[in-house]
């Protein structure tokens, strides 16, 4: 070791010194108060005139003078050309360097350093430490003495020492300063991930598992949601976040969203569905969830779908509506084909069994059998009638009708063949029931919906419901098995409390010859005749029924609505 | 008694319609369609022509309108196994243009008789 033992003082006075330095690294994490500090420090303590921190740029080939103590103002910052400079030789070398006196041709630019600081470059001495970040020079720390001064090993190795510290705190800063840049770019891309979970048409909750003592999944507590998930959940704006899921909505639990919930964390696979979810007091809903897994929860995206869903099955209604019309439509027309064949057929068999009659004594069994002919040929020619009218083919003589009185007259003449084990309930509504309509054609509608009613109580005792009354849709009415437009109507309503139809029946009760009695018991026409003038008076029809519970047929007539005084009502 | 003169494409109905005719006393012409029975009438006039309304080549509607016009004064009854066409109800229409009574098939004797009688009244 070169140069004079330390005394004691200058010992104790190197201690606190860098004892100083390593406050400064600790106290703050601000680089340049910190290297500043170990700059002032380390110019104290070696009694020299001015130091500085310079920071190597070496992809650039430069320094930059970082920090400086007992320099002009102007240095700072200062960039300068690593080749031919002193700490362009502490780059090539690795290691510090001791200069008595500066010469103008071997160290160029810190000559000119040199002359920025007022002095005769060979008046001054220059001491140089490299920084080491992570076996990385970084930068030098510099001391400078004016007049020259002519450094001790001791000395360089106490610059050394410190150029440790102020490389740690180099070191520490820049962690610090990639920490804060980790943090930045997280909460950018949380303030964006938030702003797009913000704008979007979704619901998103993130639920966090809660965990029993055996560590199953017994609930979800809410971790976070966005502004449409707290509409959805709590639109009156009550807390959500840290509520458990189910504790809060037992719904979910008997709804099945828990288990598909849980399904997600215990196998990791993303659940893409779409819920019906009811909620008692609230209308149905429908959903569309998507379930991520998080760490140990999930993430649940929620779209509310019910609009579009009613609107689908609006449609798939209507579209079964149109078949079915188009259906009946198609056998209404091969019908009418047909009726106007049999009708010839029919006229060639009466025509011709007449003029076989005149030729057949009265008496004889042949006249008789002939006469059977002719009511087997009437049968059939109202058959055909009822066929007919059906494919709306039949004439028509419409005007104004109370349709009230009509269905108490029917019922006057249906209540005599009605079995004594049948109660009838009449509740018509005998004001404003109105239509423009064929008289006997609604007659026939009663009349036909009655004995279709009366044939399903026959073998017990029954409850026969009728009642007529005027009613307003307000706006369009989708039903089962029609549509009808906003406006008045009358409705007729036969119940009775008889075997009722399976679904596949209720389908296909207005088809003709549709029946569900034995061979020769019914032709199956009359609610098919009833479909047709309902469908011909602008009206519908439609059935509800359950096996076992009866059935209940209404029927909606559009009312009219003109001044009753205009059209003199026919009874 | 009358000359009556039949239009009806169904042979069996066409005979059926003439010996019921006939019975009754009167002359019965027939004719498969409307231009055969459009031609008959001029070459022999008849009182009252009975005239179905589906009929191949020229229809029932068609040939009404011609006999109208050619003769005004002769009777004529439409007769039709098939109701309607969508709203369109021929018997209604033929009674529109001109023909004095209508008879949905199958018909009776009577029903016919007692049209044939009053149209001829």
């Amino acid at each position: 070791m070169r140069g004079k033992q330390k005394t004691k003082a200058q010992l104790v006075k190197e201690i606190e010194a860098l004892h100083r330095i390593n406050q400064a690294i600790s106290g703050t994490l601000d680089s340049h108060e910190t290297l500043q500090r170990i700059v002032n420090e380390t110019v104290d303590l070696l009694a020299a005139q001015s130091g500085s921190v310079i920071l190597f740029h070496l992809a650039e080939g430069e320094a930059e003078v970082s920090t400086s103590y007992g320099h002009d103002r102007t240095l700072q910052t200062l960039r300068y050309p690593l080749a031919g400079s002193l700490v362009g030789w502490v780059v090539e070398h690795e290691q510090p360097l001791q200069v008595f006196q500066l010469t103008p041709q071997e160290w160029p630019t810190s000559w000119k350093l040199g002359e920025q600081l007022g002095a005769a470059p060979d008046d001054v001495s220059v001491l140089l430490a490299p920084l080491w970040v992570e076996k990385t020079l970084v930068g030098s720390l510099e001391v400078v003495w004016k007049p020259q001064h002519r450094t001790t090993e001791q000395e360089v190795r106490l610059l050394e020492a410190i150029a440790v510290q102020a490389a740690m705190a180099i070191t520490h800063t820049r962690l610090y300063q990639e920490n804060e840049q980790a943090l930045r770019r997280v909460q950018a891309n949380e303030e964006r991930f938030r702003a797009a979970a913000e704008g979007g048409l979704d619901a998103l909750f993130l639920l966090e598992s809660v965990r029993d003592e055996t560590g199953k999944i017994a609930d979800f507590r809410f971790v976070d949601l966005n502004s449409r998930g707290k509409q959805m959940l709590a639109p009156s704006g009550e807390k959500i976040i840290g509520q458990h899921l189910c504790e809060r909505w037992p719904v979910t639990r008997t709804e099945g969203l828990f288990d598909k919930y849980v399904q997600v964390v215990e196998t990791g696979a993303v659940l893409e569905e779409e819920i019906s979810f009811f909620e008692p007091g609230i209308a149905a809903r429908w959903l569309q969830l998507q379930v991520v897994p998080l760490a140990d929860g999930v993430a649940v995206t929620s779209r509310d779908i019910t609009e579009r869903k009613q609107a689908e099955e609006e449609r798939q209604l209507l579209q079964r509506q149109l078949l079915q019309a188009q259906k009946m439509e198609a056998i209404g027309t091969l019908a009418g084909g047909i009726a106007h064949d049999f009708n010839n057929i029919l006229s060639m068999i009466l025509g011709f069994t007449e003029l076989v009659t005149d030729e057949v004594s009265k008496e004889s069994r042949a006249c008789k059998n002939l006469d059977e002919v002719i009511k087997a040929g009437r049968r059939a020619k109202d058959l055909v009638q009822q066929l007919l009218t059906f494919s709306r083919s039949g004439a028509q003589e419409r005007h104004v009708v109370d349709v009230a009185h009509v269905v108490e007259e029917t019922l006057s003449f249906l209540r005599a063949s009605l079995l004594p084990t049948t109660t009838l309930t009449v509740d018509v509504d005998s004001i404003a029931c109105l239509a423009f309509a064929d008289p006997t054609q609604i007659q026939q509608v009663v009349m036909n919906l009655c004995i279709n009613a009366a044939r399903a109580m026959e073998q017990q005792r029954g409850r026969l419901e009728i009642s007529l009354q005027r009613v307003q849709i307000p706006q369009r009415l989708v039903g089962a098995m029609f549509t009808l437009d906003p406006g008045a109507y009358l409705k007729l309503m036969v119940c009775d409390s008889g075997c009722g139809m399976p679904p596949e029946v209720v389908s296909r009760i207005f088809e003709p010859f549709f029946t569900t009695k034995p061979m020769g018991e019914g032709g199956g026409l009359g609610l098919a005749v009833v479909h047709g003038i309902v469908t011909d008076h602008n009206g519908a029809i439609g059935v509800e029924s359950q096996p076992g519970e009866g059935s209940t047929f209404s029927v909606y007539l559009p009312a009219y609505e003109g001044e009753q005084e205009q059209y003199a009502v026919r009874q | 008694m009358a000359r009556i003169l039949v239009i009806d494409d169904e042979a069996s109905i066409r005979t059926m319609l003439q010996q019921v005719l006939e019975r009754s006393g009167h002359e019965v012409a027939v004719a498969t369609q409307g231009a055969e029975g459009l031609t008959l009438f001029r070459e022999h006039p008849a009182d009252l022509i009975i005239t179905d309304i589906f009929m191949p080549e020229k229809e029932g509607i068609e040939t009404i309108l011609e006999l109208r016009q050619q003769s005004p004064q002769t009777k004529i009854i439409a007769i039709s196994g098939g109701g309607r066409a969508g709203n369109l109800d021929f018997l209604e229409t033929a009674k529109n243009l001109g023909a004095h009574q209508t008879l949905a098939k199958p018909f009776e004797r009577q029903e016919l008789l007692d049209a044939v009688n009053a149209v001829l009244a």
